[in-house]
Formats: C-alpha cells, structure tokens, sequence
C-alpha cells in the first residue's frame, strides 16, 4: 500500500496543476449537479461538459508529458462515451 | 475449474507478463466491449425498441403508488402513528393536480390562476375536516421521494400528522417547461364529520391557506382500492412493460462504475507494487473522473425537488 500511495504523491508532485484542475472540475461537476438538482437537462449538459473536459483534460496532460499516442487518447474517450452512454439512459 | 477461475481473475484484474502489464479489463477490447455494452442498452431504452422493452418510454423512473404509499406508512409506524387509508377520491385529486400542473405549466401549490390543492380535493367528492399536499419531480426512485419529504420538515410535518386518516397518490409524466418530467403528488385528508372535533384547517407544505368547509360527512363505507402501479403518461400510450429497462440501466450503470473502479485500483495498486513501468494512460485521473461521477449520481442525480 505504501509503495501505490508513494506513486500517487509522485505522480501529482510531477503533474500537481493538472491534477488540481482535474479535481477542481470534478468539484464544480458536483456543484452544478446540486445546483441544478431536478432539472434533468441542465443535470445532463452537467454530465457531457464534465465528460468532455476529461477527455479533453486527458489529451492536453499527455501533450503536456510527450506521452501522446492514439492508444492513450481512445482509452480516455472510451472510458468517457461509456459512462456518458450509461448515464444518458438515465434521461429522458 | 477453481484454478482457472483464479486464472481468469487474476488476468481480468491483476498487471502481469500475461496481459502486457495491464489489467485485461482495461485493455481496449475490454473498452471497446464495454461501450457495446452501454450503446446497446441507450438503443434498447432510446431506439425504436423502446415501446416493447419498457412503458416509463422516455422518462426515466421507477416510481410507483403501491411503493410510496407503503413507504408513507411505515414512516408513520416509526413514529407510533396510524396507517393511512388509500383513498381513491384523494388519488383522483392528486391526478387532477398534476394534469392541472401540466396543462398550465407550474410548478407550485397553488396555481397562476389562483386555483387551490383544496379545489381538486373538494371537486373529487372529498369533503374534509383537515388536507395537506406534499409535492416532488424528477425522482428516480420512490424511496428517494419519500426520504426527500421526511428530511423538510413541513412536508415530514403532514407525513407525520396524526390528524390525516387517508391519503392518495398520483405519479404523473408529462412535459414541464418544455422538459420531460415526473411528478407526485400526495394528497392527505381527514374526512369531515370524523371523530375528533376541531376547527377546520388545512395543512399545506408550503403555506395554510383557509380551506372550504364543508357539513357533508363521508357517509360511504371504505370501498376496496386499487393501487396501480404505473404512472400515468399524459398524451402517450402506454404499453405493457415486458423488462423493467430502467432499473437494468440504473443496476448496469452502478455495476460498470463500481468495476471500473475495481479495476483501476487494483491495476494501480499491483503495478506499484511489483514496480511494473508502463506507458499509458493515467489511473489516477480516470479513478478521480469516475469517483466523481459516481458521488454525482448517488447524492444528485437520483434526486430530484420538493415542494
């Protein structure tokens, strides 16, 4: 455990910006999905921006390290659209 | 078979030399596989499949009567009280009111043209000592419903009333400000000429507006009711339901989650471990990307407003 929580601190102090605006987002996701509790258009337009600033965030982190290849890029929209698709059932 | 459910296991979620050093369940066939999974079942709930599979259609909930009035009792039981009564007259009410809610576009008590929840219940054949009207949209669940209503105090405050004796659900789809929209409406009522003698009031969630009285006592004995299970959809047909698609969704959306989840913690957790270097994506921001989806659907999503 102690070896996985050492990469974690390794990993973020090598790429702290850009996991603060990760977690940034993910906390504002959280605010506008409070905020706009039951109305569930604007609950998914929530969603979608949130999705795409993921992959998005994923692509410009990689660019970032030089570790871009398409591999990596389809694995983040992959695990992206998945999620969206399984939420958007959800939604009228 | 023990041996090669290891195996597969251990495969599916550990990085060795066998997987390239990566958890086969984040390969990208697996990925690939995955959003088969999840394309196939927008298409059954979203395509033209959608009438045969399910008859919410579009809106998404599993809400019914049966459920919230059960769950409106035992609160009452919790709390020492008496079972509420299903009234139909009180149900035909709460119907009207969320039809009523619908052809004029509100979302209130009381509406624009100053027509009250006491006009329905009164225009149902209802005569009552005491009412009370507790509102909720966009729900995914009744148990969410009800939880919603008993952590505001003034809608818990008609739930709890020992006054009420009868109550009467409606769960109503339509479209709401443009928006495809649940609704339920629980209408409570004393009927006039009961037991206890008191001044007429009505109790409301939102605010206590002086109610009709009326001298007419409900002289019928309790007629058998039936609670039916399916919410009304206004100006659509409804279908019978053959698969209840959208707890499979709701149950797919949580399995897959909480898989990825696994799966990425514990990708993560034996490559640090046995010090595997790889060249890929990162972990840690798809488990911050999922986590957060995650709290978004279990404290928002699922949730939708009181009034």
């Amino acid at each position: 455990m102690d070896k996985a929580l050492g990469l974690v601190k390794k990993e973020l102090q090598k790429s702290l910006l850009d996991y603060l605006l990760l977690f940034t987002s993910g906390v504002f996701f959280l605010l506008f999905l409070k905020t706009f509790q039951g109305e569930r258009f604007l609950s998914f337009v929530t969603i979608l921006t949130f999705t795409f600033f993921y992959i998005i965030w994923g692509i410009y982190h990689h660019i970032d390290n030089k570790a871009l290849t398409l591999k990596i890029m389809l694995e983040y929209i992959l695990i992206g659209f998945t999620i969206l698709l399984f939420l958007a059932i959800l939604f009228p | 078979m023990m041996q090669r459910f290891k195996e597969a296991f251990h495969y599916f979620f550990v990085p060795s030399e066998k997987n390239n050093l990566r958890a086969k369940g984040l390969h990208h066939d697996f990925l690939t596989f995955y959003f088969v999974i999840a394309l196939t079942l927008f298409f059954l709930a979203k395509g033209p499949l959608k009438n045969v599979t399910h008859n919410v259609l579009g809106y998404a909930t599993d809400i019914s009567i049966p459920k919230l009035y059960q769950l409106t009792n035992e609160e009452r039981q919790k709390n020492s009280l008496s079972s509420l009564s299903y009234n139909q007259e009180l149900a035909n009410a709460a119907t009207k009111k969320a039809q009523d809610m619908f052809t004029k576009n509100y979302w209130a008590h009381y509406a624009p043209d100053g027509t009250t929840p006491w006009n329905f219940i009164l225009s149902s054949g209802y005569q009552y000592e005491f009412a009370g009207e507790n509102l909720a949209k966009n729900f995914l669940f009744s148990q969410n419903v009800v939880d919603a209503w008993m952590t505001s105090p003034t809608h818990r405050e008609n739930i709890l009333r020992s006054q009420f004796a009868d109550v009467g659900f409606a769960v109503v789809n339509g479209v709401l400000n443009g928006e495809e929209t649940t609704l339920v409406v629980q209408m409570f009522g004393k009927p006039a000429g009961a037991s206890v003698a008191k001044a007429p009031v009505a109790q409301q969630a939102a605010a206590t507006p002086t109610p009709t009285t009326s001298a007419v006592a409900q002289a019928q004995p309790p007629q058998p009711v039936s609670l039916n299970n399916s919410p009304l959809v206004l100006a659509q047909q409804q279908t019978k339901p053959t698969v209840n698609l959208f707890h499979l969704s709701f149950n797919a959306t949580y399995i897959f989650l909480s898989l990825l989840l696994i799966i990425l913690a514990t990708d993560f957790y034996f490559a640090s471990k046995f010090k595997v270097i790889r060249f890929h994506s990162k972990n840690l921001a798809h488990v911050i990307f999922v986590f957060m989806i995650i709290m978004g659907l279990v404290l928002f999503l699922s949730k939708g407003v009181i009034l």
